[in-house]
C-alpha cells in the first residue's frame, strides 16, 4: 500500500486540501489582529500579539508549540472562555461565547464527572434544555456514540473503573454527542501511553474523517500533529507568533493506518522539518507552564 | 493472615475491603482469614475484661473506683429493665439528631455561600475563626439561661459544635472543584442551578459526609455535656447522678450505653455515606 504524505511549504490560500472534503463556506474561525494580555501580567508582554489567522471549515487544524507559547490561550479564546484584549475573533461569524451550542470540547484530562457512569457523562451536553431529546432519546444517542468509539459494553462503568484510553474515548463521545460543527481539543491524548494513543487517535479519526466537522486541536506532540492534522500551525512564545504553517495531505483514510504512516519517509521528512522550526523558535518561559495550564 | 494473598493483604492495609476473589479456593482462604480476624478481636476483648475482673478481685485496683466487668453487667441489666432509661435515651437521641441535622444544614449552606465568594470569605473568616475558637462547652450555662431546661439548650450546644466542621469541610471542598469540570460547565453554558447540581454538590459530598461522620459524634458529645451541666433528663444527667451518688457500676454501664449509641449513630452515617457517594463504591 502506498502512503503519500505530501508536504507543502506554502499553505495555499485557505488550505485547498480541506476545501475539497469540506462543505462550502468561508473559514469557520477568523482572527484579525487578535491581542490577548492576561490581567495579572501587569504591563508585561501580551501572550498573543496581533494574530491574524483563518481556520478552514471541515479541516483538522493542529496547533503545536512548547508549554507557555500561548496555544491553550488561543484555544480558550476560540472557546469563548477568555475575551480578546484587542482585535477580532469570530467563530462561524459570531462572538465565540455565543457559539457554544456549535462547539464540542475535549479537555486534556478527560474531564469526566466521576459520579456519573459513562453513558450519563455522555448525555450531559444534551441535558438542561440543550437538546429537544427526551431522557430516553438522550440515552439512545449517547449509547450510539459510545458504540462508535468502541465502548458499547462499558456504558454502565464509572470513570474510575475505566482505563485512561477508555476515559478519553468517553470524553470524545461526550464532545461529539451534540453533533457540534466545531470541536476544540486541548492535548486530548497527551496522558496516554504510546500504544493506547495510536489506538485512540485512530478511533478519533474514524469518528471525524469525512464528517465535515472543523477541529482545532492543540498538542505538543509533533507526531500527533502530522498524523491527525490537515494543517499544522507552529506557535511560539513570546507573543504567540505563528512560526510555520504546513498543510498535510495523506491519500485515503488515515484511521487504522497510523502505525504504517509513522514509518514512511514523507512522515520523517515532515517531522524533521517541524522539529527544526520548533527548536528555532524555542525559548523557555519561566513559569509559563503554570499559567498556560 | 499468613495465608492471605499479597493483594488481599495490601487492600486490607488500605482499610478497604479487598475486591472479591476469583476462585473458590481464594474465597475459602478469604473466609478463613476473616474468621481469624473476628475470633482474634473477640479474644482480645475477653482478655482485657478478664484482666480487669481479676485485677479488681485481687485488689490490685480499687473496686469502688474502677468497678469490675461482672458488676457492670449486673448494673447494665438493671438499667435496661427500668422504664425511665428509655425516655432518657430518647431525649438524648432526639436532641443529638436535631443538633446534628440542624448544624449540618446550616454549616453546609454557609460553607457553600462563603465558599463561592472570595469577598464574603475574606470578610467573614476572622469572625468565624473566633467563633470556632470559643470553648463551646463553656457556653452551656448561657444556653440554659436562654432556653431554660428544655431540649433547645442541648440542641444549641450540639449545633454549635457540629456547624463549624460542616462549614469548613464544605467551604474547603468548593475550592477543590476540578478545573476541567468548570470549563465543561462553561462550554455547555450551564446555569447556576445545573452547575450546582451536576458539579459543585457532588464535588463537596465526600467532604460533607466526612464532616457528618465527625459531626454526629461531636453532636452527641455536646448533648451529653449540656445534660451534665444542667438538664432535667437525658443520659448525661443520669451520668452525673450516678457519679454523685458513687454508683460506679451504674456510671460505667451508662458510659457503655452512650458508646453504643455513638456507634449506632456512626453506622447510620456510614450507611448514608455509601448511598450518597455511590460512585466510590467499588473503585479499583
Amino acid at each position: 500500500m502506498q502512503n503519500v504524505v505530501r508536504i507543502r511549504r506554502e499553505p495555499e490560500g485557505m488550505t485547498e486540501s480541506s476545501a475539497q472534503a469540506a462543505p462550502a463556506g468561508g473559514p469557520v474561525i477568523t482572527a484579525r489582529d487578535l491581542v490577548f494580555r492576561y490581567p495579572s501580567a501587569n504591563g508585561g508582554d501580551p501572550t498573543i500579539d496581533g494574530l491574524t489567522l483563518d481556520f478552514a471549515r471541515g479541516a483538522i487544524t493542529v496547533i503545536v508549540g512548547a508549554s507557555g507559547c500561548g496555544k491553550t490561550t488561543l484555544l480558550n479564546l476560540i472557546g469563548g472562555l477568555l475575551r480578546p484584549s484587542d482585535g477580532e475573533l469570530l467563530v462561524d461569524g459570531g462572538v465565540p461565547a455565543a457559539q457554544h451550542a456549535k462547539m464540542g470540547y475535549m479537555p486534556a484530562r478527560d474531564g469526566l464527572l466521576p459520579w456519573r457512569n459513562a453513558i450519563a457523562n455522555v448525555t450531559l451536553p444534551l441535558e438542561g434544555g440543550r437538546s429537544d431529546l427526551t431522557a430516553k432519546g438522550r440515552k439512545e444517542r449517547a449509547r450510539e456514540l459510545l458504540e462508535r468509539v468502541g465502548l458499547g459494553r462499558y456504558v454502565d462503568y464509572f470513570p474510575d473503573q475505566l482505563s485512561h484510553g477508555m476515559r478519553q474515548r468517553v470524553s470524545l463521545a461526550r464532545a461529539l454527542v451534540s453533533d457540534p460543527q466545531i470541536l476544540l481539543m486541548d492535548e486530548p491524548f497527551g496522558a496516554l501511553d504510546a500504544q493506547t494513543r495510536l489506538r485512540v487517535q485512530s478511533d478519533f479519526l474514524r469518528a471525524l474523517e469525512n464528517s465535515g466537522r472543523s477541529v482545532v486541536m492543540i498538542t505538543h506532540d509533533l507526531q500527533e500533529a502530522i498524523l491527525l492534522g490537515d494543517r499544522i500551525l507552529v506557535m511560539s512564545s513570546p507573543r504567540g507568533a505563528i512560526l510555520a504553517d504546513r498543510a498535510v495531505e495523506i491519500e485515503g483514510s488515515r484511521a487504522g493506518r497510523l502505525h504504517e504512516l509513522v514509518v514512511t519517509d514523507e512522515f520523517r521528512a515532515l517531522y524533521h522539518d517541524l522539529v527544526d522550526v520548533v527548536m528555532s523558535g524555542f525559548t523557555e518561559v519561566p513559569g509559563a507552564a503554570g499559567r498556560a495550564s | 493472615m499468613s495465608n492471605a494473598t499479597p493483594a488481599a493483604a495490601a487492600a486490607g492495609q488500605a482499610g478497604r475491603p479487598p475486591s472479591p476473589p476469583r476462585t473458590e479456593a481464594a474465597w475459602r482462604r478469604r473466609a478463613r482469614g476473616e474468621m481469624a480476624v473476628l475470633l482474634s478481636r473477640l479474644a482480645l476483648v475477653l482478655l482485657l475484661l478478664v484482666i480487669w475482673e481479676v485485677a479488681a478481685r485481687m485488689g490490685w485496683v480499687n473496686r469502688h473506683f474502677a468497678s469490675q466487668p461482672t458488676d457492670i453487667v449486673v448494673a447494665l441489666g438493671e438499667l435496661l429493665r427500668s422504664a425511665e432509661l428509655w425516655s432518657d435515651v430518647v431525649a438524648t437521641t432526639a436532641a443529638t439528631l436535631i443538633g446534628f441535622l440542624g448544624g449540618t444544614a446550616v454549616g453546609v449552606l454557609a460553607g457553600l455561600i462563603v465558599g463561592s465568594s472570595n469577598f464574603v470569605d475574606r470578610v467573614t473568616s476572622p469572625l468565624v475563626a473566633v467563633a470556632n475558637g470559643m470553648p463551646r462547652i463553656a457556653l452551656a450555662p448561657l444556653f440554659v439561661l436562654w432556653f431554660g431546661l428544655s431540649i433547645w439548650a442541648k440542641v444549641a450546644l450540639s449545633l454549635s459544635l457540629v456547624v463549624f466542621i460542616l462549614f469548613y469541610n464544605t467551604k474547603g471542598a468548593l475550592g477543590t472543584v476540578n478545573r476541567d469540570h468548570i470549563v465543561v460547565s462553561r462550554m455547555l453554558d450551564m446555569g447556576a442551578w445545573e452547575k450546582f447540581r451536576t458539579i459543585l454538590l457532588p464535588t463537596c459530598l465526600p467532604a460533607i459526609m466526612a464532616g457528618m461522620r465527625i459531626g454526629i459524634v461531636l453532636g452527641l458529645l455536646g448533648v451529653i455535656a449540656s445534660e451534665m451541666i444542667a438538664s432535667s433528663n437525658g443520659l448525661g444527667q443520669m451520668i452525673v447522678e450516678a457519679s454523685a451518688t458513687f454508683q460506679i457500676d451504674r456510671l460505667m454501664a451508662l458510659i457503655l450505653l452512650v458508646s453504643v449509641l455513638a456507634v449506632i449513630m456512626n453506622a447510620c452515617v456510614d450507611l448514608l455515606e455509601r448511598r450518597v457517594i455511590w460512585w466510590r463504591k467499588d473503585s479499583k
